[in-house]
């Protein structure tokens, strides 16, 4: 038979300040855990997100990055005349060559970072379905417009619609806002693929393209990567955004060890508290085991105790980290893409589960042995002891 | 001092409690170190560049932008007459070996100038006469030939990603430096950067030394001045500067740091403050025994709070050993691509010594005020 949960619950709030230490020392790890991957995941959404499974994008060969490729006009004509390209329903190429340069720009919370600055071709908008205008209008060719995105304007002063910033020796005028669901395009300033290269001097970085089917996307990447004449590297845009994630995956693996350690550290403050309530309850384990429950149930009430201080602080924790950190919104360098990347802290449902369950393990692992030190108690010796 | 044995057997009296605590503190310690040595090593460049007297002149539009080769001209005239020595080309390749994963810092730099303005970096004299007479030359600093494991005399491939450009170099060379940081970057010559790029004359900043401190706003304001109204306006910066822009994209990474850092230390005063309310509760007769031997107050007081600090200050040891063990002797770095060198710090050592005894004097306060303050008779008639 097994001991009855009140009995546990009951003593976790005799014991109140102990418990209550306890448990937000195990609430404290799971927010700081809690936090670190809410940036990881924030930054990938961020760039991971950006891919599209029907957009692909080509690179000078060798490049990771759209910054740091060159594709020359005569590139650009070669791939627009690969037969049986997507068309929208005027008939115009779902093509767009593109240039994606930088300038350093002061941020809102001081300091300066690199802005990308994209210019598009007339089908760059067009082509991404996430793409919304949210204030102003788009910009005109050849007149130094550019359109901001939310997160760009977000971190950086003087970008808003109506600012005149001054970029290679032009003074460009902001004319509009845009959003596109979350991804690292919000980051950017938009123009017009012409004005952008005149001004900048620079050759197209990229051409993206668009498909209508994910197979056509796959069959126009190895077109393109087997033929010597394109010279040029192709991908889904999906892989491209997914490999500029290092930031996020070195975010994730610092989150792994300091969760791995504090957790230990962790472990070590429940396996004293339920020592603590072990050692407190000697008469009440001897009288328990008088009364017929088994050595077993013994030992299982006491992790069952031990896991609830785990749950409560996890449960607190996770609860506290979502307040704080969910969508808090920040920012940090793409060091491929060597510009600013807006992002927003993301606390998911998945997060706060997992940030529960680690808690849950401290309190589990941390109270195993003091079970098994209750369960182990000679009745005659218990009884007898003050 | 004379109550040492007494706090000393007040500490081990449950040795499985303090155990626990002590491990706890320690593991909660080590990770203290460990995001502090990651900010540390963020930082390191700064304290370095600090101490130099270089200058860069990049363009006003940061690092993304291109600087022209007629600058030179006026940089080694003018400004050189006036405020500093020496004027060096100093472009980032960023190129990789074999494996993107390999991505050392690599500069492509000129030979003479490069070696007057890094004159921590030890070159000896026959290296360095074939590093300027050998187009193809590198000079690799001692770490990365080790990582490596590559040998003077050996030519090695790097494949350029932000230049359009795949050179192929001899090293001649090894350099060592007081800063291991240095020596995982490597050197080569820019002219032939610039020939396998067609003479394009791409420069991404210029180097100088400034002549005394007193130069260097002068020298910002003269060659800013004069590039103003040019097609490309630069920023002149010191080295400080510089490596701060890189600290500065990153973002908030000092606030995440503190955060975590105070995070961390709120969970081991919870931790601690456990074990002595735990332990100061269980003598609440004893106290009460002692004070009517005639301890004062201030003497329970003290003695409570001095085992706490000590068991901390053990734990401090313990967790400063291991970090030091895991990342300056056992050379682990969390990720070797973004932190080559991973390496404790003495400001950080002594952060986390500074935690460990606030920690430990702040935990045990309340109980040990709570039991010094408590009325004998009242302590005597408790039953524990």
């Amino acid at each position: 038979m097994a001991v009855p949960l009140k009995y546990n619950l009951r003593n976790l709030s005799v014991r109140w300040v102990t418990s209550l230490l306890t448990v937000l020392g195990i609430s404290l790890v799971t927010v700081v855990f809690v936090m670190i991957f809410a940036m990881g995941l924030g930054i990938e959404r961020s760039l991971v997100g950006s891919g599209d499974p029907l957009l692909m994008i080509t690179l000078r060969t060798g490049t990771t990055a759209e910054s740091q490729s060159i594709v020359t006009k005569q590139q650009y004509d070669d791939l627009v005349g690969i037969p049986g390209l997507l068309r929208d329903t005027k008939g115009d190429l779902m093509v767009s060559p593109e240039l994606v340069v930088g300038a350093n720009v002061v941020k809102r919370d001081g300091g300066k970072a690199n802005v990308a600055i994209r210019g598009v071709g007339p089908m760059g908008q067009g082509m991404r379905p996430q793409f919304k205008l949210t204030e102003g209008r788009w910009f005109k060719p050849s007149v130094g417009e550019l359109v901001v995105g939310v997160g760009a304007d977000r971190r950086f002063s003087g970008l808003r619609i109506g600012d005149r910033p001054s970029f290679r020796g032009r003074q460009w005028t902001i004319v509009g806002k845009f959003e596109s669901g979350g991804q690292s395009y919000e980051s950017e300033l938009w123009g017009d693929i012409d004005d952008v290269k005149a001004q900048f001097k620079r050759e197209y970085s990229a051409v993206l393209i668009r498909c209508a089917t994910e197979a056509e996307v796959t069959r126009l990447c190895n077109l393109i990567e087997g033929d010597k004449q394109f010279k040029m590297s192709a991908k889904p845009t999906l892989a491209y955004y997914s490999e500029q994630n290092i930031s996020g995956q070195m975010i994730k693996s610092f989150g792994v060890i300091l969760a791995v350690v504090l957790g230990i550290g962790a472990i070590f403050g429940a396996a004293n508290t339920m020592y603590a309530a072990v050692a407190s309850r000697t008469r009440e384990i001897a009288t328990m085991r008088v009364l017929g429950f088994s050595r077993g149930a013994i030992w299982l009430s006491f992790v069952t105790e031990a896991a609830f201080l785990g749950l409560i602080g996890g449960v607190l924790g996770s609860m506290a980290g979502h307040r704080i950190f969910n969508n808090m919104a920040t920012g940090t360098v793409n060091w491929i893409s060597f510009s600013e990347l807006a992002f927003q802290f993301r606390v998911t449902p998945g997060l706060m589960l997992a940030g529960t369950i680690l808690a849950m393990v401290m309190g589990i692992v941390g109270g195993f042995l003091p079970a098994f030190r209750a369960s182990r108690m000679t009745i005659a010796r218990a009884l007898r002891g003050l | 001092m004379k109550f040492l044995p007494l706090i000393w057997r007040n500490a081990v009296r449950n040795r499985l409690r303090t155990i626990l605590t002590l491990a706890g503190i320690a593991f909660l310690l080590f990770v203290l170190i460990f995001v502090m040595t990651g900010l540390s090593e963020i930082q390191a460049w700064e304290g370095v560049a600090a101490t130099h007297r270089r200058v860069v002149v990049q363009h006003a539009e940061g690092l993304t932008a291109e600087l022209g080769i007629e600058l030179e001209n006026f940089l080694k005239g003018d400004v050189i007459s006036r405020h500093a020595e020496h004027v060096c080309k100093f472009n980032w390749f960023g190129g990789y070996y074999q494996d993107p994963k390999n991505w050392p810092p690599e500069f492509a730099v000129d030979p003479t100038a490069m070696r007057a303005l890094f004159d921590e970096l030890k070159i000896n004299d026959e290296d360095f006469k074939k590093f300027s007479e050998t187009k193809t030359a590198t000079l690799v600093g001692i770490r990365l030939m080790q990582k490596y494991n590559w040998k003077v005399g050996q030519r090695i491939t790097l494949i350029g990603t932000f230049y359009n450009a795949n050179p192929e170099l001899d090293i001649v060379g090894v350099f060592t430096t007081k800063d291991p940081r240095q020596e995982e970057q490597m050197f080569f010559r820019w002219d032939y950067l610039d020939e396998l790029l067609q003479n394009r004359k791409i420069v991404s900043t210029y180097w100088m030394k400034a002549r005394s401190d007193e130069d260097i706003p002068k020298l910002k304001e003269l060659i800013d001045a004069h590039t103003r109204n040019s097609s490309t306006p630069t920023e002149t910066i010191t080295e400080k500067e510089f490596a701060n822009q890189f600290m500065q994209m990153m973002g908030n990474i000092k606030a995440i740091v503190a955060g975590i850092g105070a995070l961390v230390l709120l969970i081991m005063i919870m931790m601690t403050a456990n074990t002595m309310a735990m332990a100061a509760r269980e003598r609440v007769t004893e106290v009460a025994v002692m004070r009517t031997l005639g301890f004062t107050a201030g003497q329970i007081l003290s003695v409570i709070v001095a085992e706490s600090l000590l068991v901390s200050l053990i734990a401090a040891a313990v967790a400063i050993g291991g970090s030091l063990l895991v990342f300056n002797i056992g050379g682990f770095s969390p990720s070797p691509i973004y932190f080559p060198v991973f390496l404790v710090e003495p400001p950080t050592v002594l952060t986390a010594l500074g935690a460990a005894i606030f920690c430990g004097v702040a935990s045990s306060l309340v109980p040990a005020v709570r039991a010094a303050r408590r009325k004998i008779s009242d302590g005597l008639r408790q039953v524990v």
